[in-house]
């Protein structure tokens, strides 16, 4: 028998959440749904969740379970139990709590909606469209998305700034994106490339980490971020990362300074000054120009090489 | 033990501190290092942003280089192991597409097998110098130190690239603090993210998750940070100022590097640790184990 | 009270069909929908949708499959409206965005499946349902369309012969509201969680059957429950049929392909009716591993193709069952799975209440008789949930609206207080887990005169407990505990029908498998059961079934 803890809250009547507490038996292949199914039917019937499939396909019952957001149905709670000696279930996290475990997914929607998330196709074919196989691929790291919001109640970038649109809009927005038969690529790509957008991802991965259907948001964004630089689209974070590139290839290690310079610009070097000022007092002013590597010659090599490959079509 | 050390741009730049304090240690240490001089930037994900494929072949460009010493790679950055490792995976998963890369090698005279492993100096410490061996090796009295650990979101994410760490409960950076005599903390924002990569795009809410981290560090108790990534080093100690701004609070926690803690325990000088370039002051961390010294030394009564 | 031309009751994929063609037609439409749609049961849907689009296919065959699929019980004409439509279907839902799977050089791939003698189902995936559903959420949110999301319809309201309303129960704060209408289309799909082995979704509780039947709707063919024959053994977490069209071959503990014996031809990939009675005869002779179960084999497919094909099923296996399928055979029972029967409609979704349309699992026109083929569930969402929603638009348009309707608003309402005040009562899910019990013991997939009888009897007895639940939870909000006592209502109502038409039918056909009535019996039993609810009687009636070109013929594979 383990004390499992689990998040209760009603905002229109408590002041603050408690969490209660029940013993029950956790066999090993009883899902984290199993025993919230076994508390509410059996224990106390007010306490609220969502959940509908139970097999990791519709996306209702995703939860926090020990810190980590996932969907209780697919969820083995005896792992958790062993390896940490207790078991907690709360709400998703960066979502508004309506009940207990039932968590507003009006933002969640509302930033998904942003994204204009339907094909927006030209002049259709007469029978279906002709995409081979590869092409059509690349939509695999997006596509099977279920809209649990487990990679939003993760994402660092969003728990800082509420308005960032989040992984799960942004996978869908690359879903269309990567699909030939969407014409709107370059009018998305502009737009995601906004504040909020794709450039406000700060990498940390949780997204990539929790999605229980191994949708790979973080990658999507990614693959639109360099396709927007492609199409020329600028923004403050294609300026900067071209900036870094443009450092690399010239003598093959990072130039900080110039990098900061030229995505910044004066302005925003101005903006800088205070963390500047100290930086140089401490000595810890990097190098203004960097000694190329001895092999920048292959480098650049290399870098030719890519350019005709990708001249020729080669695909990502 | 013997490794290709891929020193990476930043430890050796703004903050070489890293780099110098990482060969000091080495050496006490017996970790045998060849500097690959010549490799380039692992991309810090910047590059991947312009160019994904180009950032794979100038990296396994650099595998390549690692392999014809017959040395797996040393990484003492957290965004410098993801990169690599994301890439070395992707070779090592296609035959295709490592086919296409060594045609591309082929010309500058390389080739890439796909045998080389990319370590951070994290695990090595743990797995291959080993905590017995680094207790053993502990001359100073560190257990004043309550040190939060900050691992950088790349190297215990994602779970199924990197192979070492439980990510939701990384435990390899606290038995490496436990182990050096100092006092872990436990806190949420070890495993979080320091803001870095979105510094220069939305520095508001970098400095908001920045300050974040450190402020539930020091709630817990932390007295310094140690971290195993120049990039957060550089968000956590170079923009603590900006941090405390945007927080309204007064952070003024020292943050190491994660060798020179490593160093310090060992009985390498915080001079020769290079401690005195951070922005915010290691004074304290000096203090605290100097105050530890002189305890130790008994007093002479004549 | 809220006000719209046409309600589309359910957002899964046939009502986000009919609610779009609805409003292309120019109603103002809304949906009202218990769960958010994408959270409906069709993204459960896996392997794919039929048609006849490939070269050297006809829509004759496919319908001609169809119909013998059916045991000749589908209505003829409906099949051949469903199949002529199909290849439109597929290439509407390609140019909306549906992400099908493509070969190198980007057309559109099919793959077999059970009892139909050509390969014609187009996937994307093994995640097909979910595709679709994405596609046709989308449009949703593209056009616009009115959502009122979290509302459980209760009672359909009919005045002076006609659809006026609907009443619906908000799930977020326990308020009833009337929604009035001049046409309805009631989409909510599966209804099988009266038995205890399901592949459907917790809340798959038939309601807007039971509303239907409640409101003056005939329910056809009930008695006709599909059972998948690939649960995952435990979970009962369907393992799609693409696993056994990808060649996953079904071996007993002896390891014999005991299919051989049952179905020489077609083999593993014989209609689900037959694989099923095959896989419980199995069990039932003792040839099956201790616990029920047979041993779905992919192994030989190769982790790399059952990771590419079938994804989905690598996923189920894994993640609820603790096999890889690339390394270790997955273990499988039957399950229930689909309801042929269900709100008897013409083939434009009108059934015989004026105004009240009905398409996808939840309506019976009848497409697919006595046994359902695999693809064509998601095809008939689509294809008869656009005509439903055409139709329903065209009879709202030049309507007037039937005022009133505030009687049923508050016996609804008196109702709800009731199961909300009752104290020291049974708790719902005891008396929903006797029900789930009982039909799957006695209405399952072989049949027979006692059982059914006991059945019938053992529904009744289950009604009378029913009046007696208690709720045990005052909140209004989020009261799911409330939720799960009106869906049991509505499966305790939809339970009689089934019990009873099977009881009533004494012939085996399709899915309805009787071991006292063996054969089947056109002479007497080619027709469909109409099953009318008065007061708390069920009567059946009965209906011919439309034969076009395709004599009824001994059904073989």
């Amino acid at each position: 028998m383990t004390a499992i803890k689990v998040y209760r809250f009603d905002p229109d009547v408590d002041t603050e959440p408690h969490y209660d507490e029940w013993d029950l038996p956790v066999e090993p292949g009883r899902t984290v749904l199993d025993l919230l199914h076994e508390i509410h039917y059996f224990r106390d019937p007010t306490l609220s969740f969502r959940r509908s499939c139970r097999s990791a396909i519709c996306g209702s019952c995703a939860m926090s379970m020990n810190g980590r957001t996932g969907l209780s149905c697919n969820t083995q709670a005896k792992p958790l139990l062993d390896r940490d000696g207790y078991l907690v279930v709360e709400p998703m996290k960066n979502l508004p709590v309506l009940k207990d475990l039932v968590s507003d997914m009006e933002p969640f929607w509302k930033a998904v909606y942003d994204v204009e998330p339907y094909l927006q196709p030209g002049k259709a074919p007469k029978g279906p469209y002709i995409v081979p196989k590869k092409r059509m691929d690349l939509l695999k790291i997006a596509q099977d998305c279920i809209m649990c919001g487990s990679c939003l109640s993760e994402c660092t970038s969003r728990e800082a700034n509420p308005d960032y649109l989040g992984p799960a809009a942004l996978a869908k927005a690359y879903r269309f994106v990567a699909d030939d038969r969407d014409e709107a690529s370059l009018d998305r790509l502009r737009q995601y490339s906004e504040a909020n957008g794709i450039w406000d991802c700060d990498t940390c991965l949780y997204c990539n980490e929790v999605c229980p259907v191994h949708v790979k948001p973080m990658d999507a964004i990614m693959a639109m971020r360099e396709r927007s630089i492609e199409a020329g689209i600028v923004s403050q974070g294609a300026k900067h990362a071209i900036a870094f590139y443009e450092t690399v290839l010239r003598s093959g290690k990072l130039n900080e300074f110039a990098t900061a310079n030229k995505s910044l610009g004066l302005a925003g070097m101005a903006s800088q000054a205070s963390v500047a000022a100290r930086v140089i007092l401490r000595g810890k002013t990097p190098e203004l120009r960097k000694k190329k590597i001895k092999g920048i010659a292959d480098v650049q090599t290399l870098v030719e090489l890519n350019e005709r490959r990708k001249r020729k079509g080669a695909g990502r | 033990m013997k490794y290709a050390y891929f020193p990476g741009c930043v430890g050796q730049d703004s903050c070489s501190e890293l780099d110098t304090s990482t060969k000091l240690i080495a050496e006490e240490l017996g970790i045998e290092i060849v500097e690959l001089e010549d490799a380039t930037c692992c991309g810090a994900g910047f590059m991947q942003d312009v160019d994904y494929d180009l950032s794979r072949v100038l990296n396994a460009r650099t595998f390549a280089m690692a392999e014809k010493l017959g040395l797996d790679i040393l990484t003492v950055c957290s965004t410098c192991q993801f990169n690599m490792d994301r890439a070395n995976r992707e070779l090592k998963d296609d035959p295709e597409r490592l086919a296409e890369v060594n045609r591309m090698l082929a010309e500058i005279g390389l080739r890439y097998n796909g045998t080389v492993e990319i370590k951070h100096i994290l695990w090595v410490l743990v797995n291959e110098v080993g905590l017995g061996n680094l207790r053993r090796r502990v001359k100073v009295d560190l257990s004043e130190l309550n040190v939060a650990s900050f691992y950088g979101c790349q190297l215990i994410r994602p779970g199924y690239l990197h192979g070492y760490d439980d990510p939701d409960r990384p435990e390899y950076f606290e038995k490496l603090i436990d182990a050096l005599g100092a006092r872990p903390v436990d806190y949420e924002g070890r495993k979080k993210c320091c803001g870095f990569p979105i510094t220069f795009v939305n520095e508001d809410a970098s400095m908001r998750m920045n300050a974040k981290n450190m402020i539930e560090a020091q709630e817990h108790g932390a007295n310094v940070m140690a971290t195993s990534c120049p990039l957060c080093h550089i968000n956590l100690d170079m923009y603590q100022g900006r941090a405390e701004k945007a927080s309204g609070r007064r952070i003024e926690l020292p943050i190491l590097h994660l060798p020179q803690l490593v160093g310090l325990a060992i009985g390498i000088s915080p001079e020769r640790l290079r401690m005195k370039r951070h922005l915010v002051s290691t004074k304290p961390v000096v203090e605290r184990v100097k105050r530890k010294e002189e305890a130790a030394i008994p007093v002479r009564t004549t | 009270m809220q006000r719209h031309d046409v309600l589309i009751v359910g957002g899964g994929l046939a009502g986000a069909h009919a609610a779009r063609t609805a409003h292309l037609a120019g109603a103002d439409v809304a949906i009202v929908s218990k769960l958010s749609p994408l959270r409906s049961h069709s993204v459960a849907a896996a392997g794919g949708i039929n048609a006849a689009l490939a070269e050297g296919d006809t829509w004759e065959g496919h319908a001609f499959d169809t119909i013998k699929g059916s045991d000749y019980l589908a209505d003829q004409d409906s099949v051949e409206i469903l199949t002529r439509a199909a290849p439109d279907a597929i290439v509407e839902m390609d140019h909306l965005g549906t992400p099908f799977s493509r070969d190198e050089q980007g057309k559109l791939f099919n793959r077999p499946f059970g009892g139909m003698r050509q390969a014609r189902a187009y996937f994307a995936g093994d995640r097909t349902g979910l595709a679709l559903m994405q596609t046709a959420w989308e449009q949703l949110v593209k056009e616009g369309i009115t959502l009122y999301e979290e509302w459980a319809a209760t009672s359909l309201i009919v005045e002076e012969g006609r659809f006026s309303g609907l009443v619906a129960y908000r799930v977020s704060n326990g308020a009833l509201d009337e929604f009035q209408a001049r046409a309805c289309v009631i989409c909510t799909g599966p209804g099988g969680q009266m038995y205890e082995k399901t592949t459907n979704a917790v809340t798959c509780t038939g309601d807007g059957l039971a509303m239907a039947l409640r409101a003056g709707c005939a329910l056809k063919d009930m008695e006709f429950v599909q059972f998948h024959p690939t649960s995952l053994h435990g979970p009962n977490i369907l393992i799609t049929e693409a696993a056994r069209g990808e060649g996953g071959i079904m071996r007993n503990a002896k390891g014999e392909r005991f299919m051989e014996k049952y179905s020489p031809k077609m083999l593993d990939l014989a209609p689900r009716d037959i694989v099923s009675r095959a896989i419980t005869t199995e069990v039932l002779e003792g040839r099956a591993f201790p616990g029920g179960y047979v041993h779905l084999d992919l192994t030989h497919l190769g982790k790399d193709r059952i990771r590419e094909r079938l994804p989905e099923v690598y996923q189920f296996s894994t993640e609820f069952a603790d096999v890889d399928p690339g390394e270790k055979p997955i273990p499988i029972e039957p399950a229930q799975h689909y309801i042929m029967g269900g709100i008897a409609t013409d083939n434009d979704g009108a059934t015989n209440v004026p105004g009240v349309y009905a398409a996808g699992e939840c309506a019976c026109v009848s497409l697919h008789g006595a046994n359902r083929l695999g693809g064509n569930a998601l095809l008939e969402c689509i294809v008869f949930g656009e005509r439903a929603g055409q139709a329903a638009a065209a009879f709202a348009r030049g309507k007037g609206q039937v005022a009133g309707g505030t009687t049923v608003l508050a016996a609804e309402d008196r109702r709800v207080d009731e199961l909300m005040k009752a104290e020291g009562g049974e708790s719902v899910e005891r008396v929903r887990q006797d029900l789930k019990r009982v039909m799957w013991e006695n209405v399952g997939v072989f049949r027979n005169e006692a059982d059914m009888a006991s059945a019938v009897e053992a529904v009744r007895a289950l009604k009378r407990r029913y009046s007696n639940v208690s709720v045990g939870a005052r909140e209004k909000k989020f009261n799911y505990a409330l939720l799960e006592a009106m869906e049991l209502r509505n499966l305790l109502d939809l339970s009689a029908p089934i019990a009873l038409g099977a009881l009533m039918r004494r012939e085996s056909r399709g899915a309805h498998a009787r071991t006292d009535h063996t054969a089947r019996d056109d002479a007497n039993w080619l027709k469909h059961t109409l099953a009318w609810q008065y007061g708390d009687r069920i009567e059946v009636t009965f209906e011919p079934v439309r034969i076009t070109r395709w004599e009824p013929k001994e059904r073989t594979y």
